[in-house]
């Protein structure tokens, strides 16, 4: 249906062409350059341009006329040269082909052979109309020597004998020939409309490799939100649909970190082929217990096993201690990592170098340890990074990394690297990325700090509760204000307890993490939530306003999170307040 | 919390220093009670007012009241955690603060 309409079309535009000629032949016979009757010029042209203007004009109805127009078509164009022949026979012999190659276009056999048919009883019946009028065929004329115009019936006999007749024989020739390159060129599209269902199939199935891949590697952030001590992020940005750059982070017990960052030599399917077995036998190693240098070992034996396509994969792997900030590593030709520690710059860290995995049987690989204290950096990154280039081709490098690093270097390991991501696609430009960018950061964040306080349910207690979690807070480098709304919030919470829950016993428990505190209120009163109480209107004019319920509004919309809950006979009131 | 009164003609100034909270309000309360017979202006100097809480709050909202009927209230100085405060609870729409 699609090739019709484009058929259609096309056959418009060769039936103007042709009606253009019309015209010009007649405009030279006007000009006296051709001396063909003017009588016979002048009504054989216009109808002739005519029919062959026909299918343009009706165009515009095409979908209403349905597969009819191409019938209307081919019967315009016959017609047309019909008259032409009729007019001037011996120069339009050429043009009845016309049809019959258009009508090849639509690769309908019943259409060609209509157009085949139509056109030799036209051309037959042209060829005796032209006897009688119009210029007349030389060839006839002299071969039969008429030049007194008569036309015998002998003469007659010979014309469509010994000229028409082989014409149309000649034509139906042409119209096999034309088939048969017809049936070519259709073979040709019909084998390109396969090849395209089948790449879109192999692109789709990319795309599907690609969603498994990046599903592969873990992307929730925060990763391990209930871990305070550390915060880590990372990001992968592949250069073509599959990659071979990856980072992967597990714990392999309650206090032990392990990550990888990896990039395997190639690109595209078998580097992600390659990537994830790579993946696979490096977490299997570590969580079977492996230190990095015996899971560097174990997996290059494993991977050199039949690596006919002699891929490879440079390697960082480290195990980092959760509670002492303690990092085990080893490096299989992978680039060095930088680290920051606290208040200072990041640098790389030149640690020996082993020989990427799957590159030799039985390599040996030196194992480094290295204490993150608490608020040291570590930043992991692959080639895709240093080796970007900008549109002269000139490298991102180490040194720009590191500027970029140290401009965000107070930043959390999230927007880090976003900040380096952001900094690195600023230097690119418009040039195409040609490798995977892939980037990890661990930061060591400083423990948590809990204490608790006993204190009596009454108001004389408020001022020990209140230099009780002043002190804590100051201790932890809380900032004046949160401080001071902290107080506050424990002032109203702490007075109301003594005035109205009847509690015999009351304690505040503190805990600080990294730019957070969570205080708790618990007591063992009369269950009362305070924080399902209606609002006060905050709006009224002041004769009419109320204290009652200002002191929790005060809480609520200066603490982060307030919650509340009646458990095991207590009253728990926990807020949050970060900074 | 200290606070420290001046009085010129029926202008009253109240300095407050310290917090004024749950503990604290129970003295400015006995303050404003006794000090506001004729006081047509008060002034409340929060400079050295460190935070105050509800129980600060409801201190003020009665002396506003009392203000009021007799005169005008201001309150100057006052720093960014007690001016949120003031928003947090609609309070800056109903007190003077300078």
């Amino acid at each position: 249906m699609e090739n019709e309409r484009e058929a259609n079309r096309y056959s418009c535009r060769c039936l103007r062409v042709m009606a253009l000629i019309a015209a010009l032949a007649w405009l030279l016979n006007l000009l006296d350059v051709f001396i063909v009757p003017p009588a016979v010029m002048n009504v054989g042209m216009p109808v002739c341009i005519f029919s062959f203007l026909l299918p343009t004009l009706l165009s515009s109805g095409m979908s209403r006329l349905g597969g009819w127009f191409k019938y209307i078509l081919m019967g315009c164009c016959i017609l047309g040269i019909t008259v032409l022949s009729v007019a001037i026979p011996k120069h339009t012999v050429l043009a009845w082909v016309a049809p019959v190659l258009l009508s090849c276009h639509y690769y309908s056999r019943k259409l060609t052979a209509t157009a085949l048919a139509a056109s030799v009883v036209c051309l037959l019946s042209a060829g005796i109309a032209s006897l009688y009028v119009g210029e007349g065929d030389p060839n006839l004329i002299e071969v039969f020597n008429a030049e007194d115009a008569v036309i015998t019936p002998e003469i007659f006999r010979e014309a469509v004998l010994f000229f028409l007749l082989p014409r149309s024989a000649i034509l139906v020739g042409m119209a096999f020939v034309c088939m048969t390159v017809a049936k070519r060129t259709r073979s040709l599209l019909e084998k390109q409309a396969a090849d395209s269902a089948a790449r879109q199939r192999i692109e789709t199935e990319l795309n599907v490799a690609t969603q498994i891949q990046a599903d592969m590697l873990p992307r929730i952030f925060p990763a391990f939100p209930e871990r305070r001590e550390f915060d880590i992020y990372a990001s992968m940005t592949p250069a073509k649909e599959v990659g071979g750059d990856f980072y992967d982070f597990f714990l392999v017990d309650e206090d032990h970190l392990a990550m990888v960052i990896a990039d395997v030599s190639g690109k595209g399917v078998p580097a992600a082929l390659f990537m994830v077995i790579a993946k696979t036998l490096l977490k299997n190693a570590v969580q079977m217990g492996s230190s990095p240098r015996q899971a560097l070992e174990k997996v290059n034996n494993q991977l050199c096993e039949n690596n006919e396509a002699e891929m490879f994969v440079t390697v960082w792997l480290g195990v980092y201690e959760i509670s002492t900030g303690h990092l085990t590593a080893a490096n299989a030709g992978h680039e060095y990592p930088a680290i920051r520690r606290a208040g200072g710059r990041f640098e790389l860290f030149k640690e020996p170098h082993g020989f990427v995995l799957a590159g030799m049987e039985n390599a040996r690989y030196r194992e480094y340890e290295l204490e993150i204290g608490v608020g040291d950096t570590l930043f992991l990154y692959t080639d895709g990074v240093t080796e970007a280039t900008d549109g002269a081709n000139a490298l991102y490098g180490t040194d720009r990394m590191l500027a970029a690093l140290n401009r965000n270097c107070e930043l959390d390991p999230e927007r880090l690297l976003h900040e380096v991501k952001t900094d690195l696609d600023g230097f690119v430009g418009a040039a195409p990325q040609f490798d995977d960018i892939t980037m990890l950061s661990l930061q060591r964040k400083s423990a948590s700090v809990r204490r608790s306080l006993q204190a009596a349910p009454e108001l004389e207690s408020i001022p020990k509760v209140c230099q009780f979690l002043e002190q804590t807070l100051e201790e932890q480098g809380a900032p004046m204000k949160a401080i001071a709304q902290v107080n506050i919030a424990a002032d109203e919470i702490f007075s109301n307890i003594a005035r109205y829950s009847g509690a015999a016993a009351a304690q505040v428990d503190c805990e600080i993490m990294a730019g957070r505190a969570v205080i708790r209120f618990v007591d063992d009163g009369q269950p009362y939530d305070p924080t399902g109480q209606p609002e006060p209107d905050i709006t009224l004019p002041v004769e009419e306003r109320e204290i009652g319920g200002l002191g929790i509004l005060m809480v609520r919309r200066t603490m982060d999170e307030v919650s509340y809950e009646y458990e095991a006979g207590r009253n728990v009131l926990t807020i949050e307040k970060r900074w | 919390m200290n606070i420290t009164k001046t009085i010129e003609g029926a202008k009253l100034t109240l300095a407050l220093e310290g917090r004024l909270d749950t503990t604290t309000a129970p003295q400015l309360e006995a303050e404003v009670k006794e000090a506001l017979t004729g006081v047509t202006e008060l002034a409340l100097d929060f400079s050295r007012l460190e935070y105050l809480s509800s129980a600060g709050l409801r201190v003020i909202l009665a002396a506003q009241k009392i203000m009021n009927k007799q005169g005008r209230m201001v309150i100057c100085h006052v720093n960014e955690t007690i001016l949120e405060v003031f928003e947090v609870t609609g309070f800056s729409d109903i007190l003077t603060i300078e």
